[in-house]
């Protein structure tokens, strides 16, 4: 991206901002997730980046409004003017999917498998799009197409394709329905170093017209997709910025940690790639 | 020295008609080796583990445990060899408690561990001890996986295949179980099934690559840059990189 763009993005209007978001337990109170901020802009990419169980899950449920009915959220998301918090069930509804759009890990348990791949692009676009069967199926094959997979694949049932073509159904799913913000959770961990590869090269194209919201475990994954960084810990936000600066010099410790255990993990590789060098 | 375990021209096919899975593959691990098994999904390296375990047959083809057939081997070293497969959620018997299902790592016919036994293998794998009363649905991915792993190891097995064991954890927990398998190999020969290199090559003394069912390089970690094999140097540029000041490699987040 170049610097004019750079600046034209930030300074657009938020597309989505969240404001003190907590989730806590609703039979004891305890909090999950507490006092968490962030905002998503056009063309901008933010990665959440954490050990498990730091409450990075909780948190995009919270901003879709997808809590299970066992957790409260408290906070405001503020979404296409309104409070996904405390919107009513239907509208906020309506707004997902069409408006904010969700990646999930787990490609495989995300199909229904009793239907084909084409079933759940009609019925997605039908329903948050309005459109009839030809149009919609002109509109999968489009995406489908975008993200490298042939029209065919809308004829196959879920088990009959790999987890990496799953994986990119779903973002043809997810990009089909045209949604201005999308929250990609672990989009790539359950894939194959070439899929991840693939998929995070997709994910960086759409990043451009849309707010993506990246989650992952994966310093390198984030490093590569994300403009601003937001480190979580025990439900918290210990450090956020622009992810260069973050990686460059690290405040909290437990972003150095993060750091340092990538790095040693990816030591030996690098190493043997530059003696060879 | 002779191999601990022997594999011979492996054949596996599916479905009907037969659709090969893996085609005339040998190996042979050295007792006390770590050995890396790499490709992409559905390259077949999961196949080629359930052979080597014993739990499917192959088509064709010859596995020797120290110079014996896999059933006569597992008859005479109970609890002798073990794995750890990718998805823990299924590998677990969900009403279980987390001491339980590291009690069934134990050979049958070994006295019941106590306690202290368990602890002990939860130390190991880096599991506090307040979880052993837990149930798997009540513990994170990593957990549940570690639990797995501890029992994996409960027999002192001295083959123990890994698939994927970490590829679903998070960075900090994969460093330390890569760290802690890193320890246990000293005591037994591992095969390690991944995807992902950069574990492979923290791990592992040679690193066998699967395409499409057939072995297209077995290469010992210090050749791994020399390699012309097309296929190898694809997934070596596949592999992202956390790119820092400390190992400037002239990456631009715009390169995607």
């Amino acid at each position: 991206m170049t610097d004019e763009t750079l600046k034209r993005n930030a300074e657009a209007a938020p597309l989505l901002e969240a404001r003190r978001v907590g989730v806590r337990v609703r039979a004891t109170g305890e909090a999950l997730v507490a006092d968490v901020s962030l905002t998503l802009r056009r063309g901008r990419c933010l990665g959440i980046v954490g050990d498990s169980g730091s409450g990075k899950t909780l948190l995009c449920r919270s901003l879709l409004g997808l809590l299970p009915s066992t957790l409260t959220a408290e906070g405001h998301v503020l979404f296409d003017g309104m409070d996904m918090l405390c919107a009513e069930p239907a509208e906020a509804r309506r707004r997902r999917g069409a408006g904010l759009g969700l990646l999930l890990q787990q490609a495989m348990t995300a199909f229904d498998p009793l239907r084909t791949i084409e079933a759940h692009f009609l019925e997605s676009l039908r329903e948050k799009c309005g459109l009839a069967a030809a149009e919609a199926r002109r509109k999968a094959e489009e995406y489908l197409k975008q993200t490298g997979l042939a029209a065919d694949v809308l004829r196959a049932w879920p088990h009959q394709l790999s987890g990496g073509m799953l994986q990119r159904c779903m973002i043809a799913l997810t990009l089909s329905l045209e949604p201005s913000v999308v929250v990609a959770d672990e989009p790539t961990t359950a894939q194959d170093a070439c899929n991840q590869f693939k998929i995070v090269r997709l994910l960086a194209g759409l990043r451009q017209e849309r707010a993506l919201l990246i989650v992952s475990h994966d310093l390198a994954v984030v490093q590569a997709l994300a403009d601003e960084l937001l480190i979580m810990h025990e439900g918290r936000c210990v450090e956020s910025g622009p992810t260069a600066a973050v990686l460059a010099a690290p405040k909290h410790a437990c972003t150095r940690r993060l750091l340092a255990t990538r790095q040693a993990l990816s030591r030996p590789f690098l190493q043997l790639r530059e003696a060879r060098a | 020295m002779t191999a601990f375990l022997e594999a011979r021209g492996l054949c596996k096919s599916y479905g009907r008609p037969p659709r090969p899975v893996l085609r005339d593959i040998s190996l042979s691990l050295p007792r006390g080796s770590v050995w890396g098994l790499l490709g992409e999904s559905g390259s077949g390296k999961s196949t080629l583990a359930r052979l080597l375990l014993g739990l499917e047959r192959p088509d064709a083809g010859q596995i020797l445990l120290e110079g014996m057939p896999i059933r006569r081997w597992r008859a005479r070293h109970p609890g002798g060899m073990s794995v750890v497969f990718q998805d823990y959620v299924t590998s677990v018997p969900p009403r279980a408690s987390v001491a339980a299902i590291i009690a069934e790592g134990f050979p049958p016919g070994a006295p019941r561990p106590d306690s202290a036994a368990i602890h002990a293998l939860m130390d190991r794998v880096a599991l506090p001890r307040f979880l052993s009363c837990r149930l798997p649905h009540e513990l994170s991915g990593g957990q549940l996986q570690r639990v797995c792993i501890a029992r994996a190891i409960a027999a002192r097995p001295s083959l123990l295949v890994l698939d994927e064991p970490v590829s679903s954890l998070d960075i900090a927990v994969q460093a330390r179980i890569l760290e802690l398998l890193h320890e246990l190999a000293k005591e037994m020969t591992c095969l390690f099934i991944t995807h992902d290199i950069q574990a492979a090559v923290h791990l592992c003394e040679q690193l066998v690559f699967l395409h499409q069912g057939q072995c297209i390089a077995s290469l010992p970690r210090k050749e791994l840059f020399r390699t012309d094999n097309p296929h190898v140097r694809d997934l070596l540029a596949c592999t992202l990189v956390l790119e820092t000041a400390t190992n400037p490699t002239g990456y631009r987040n715009e390169s995607f």
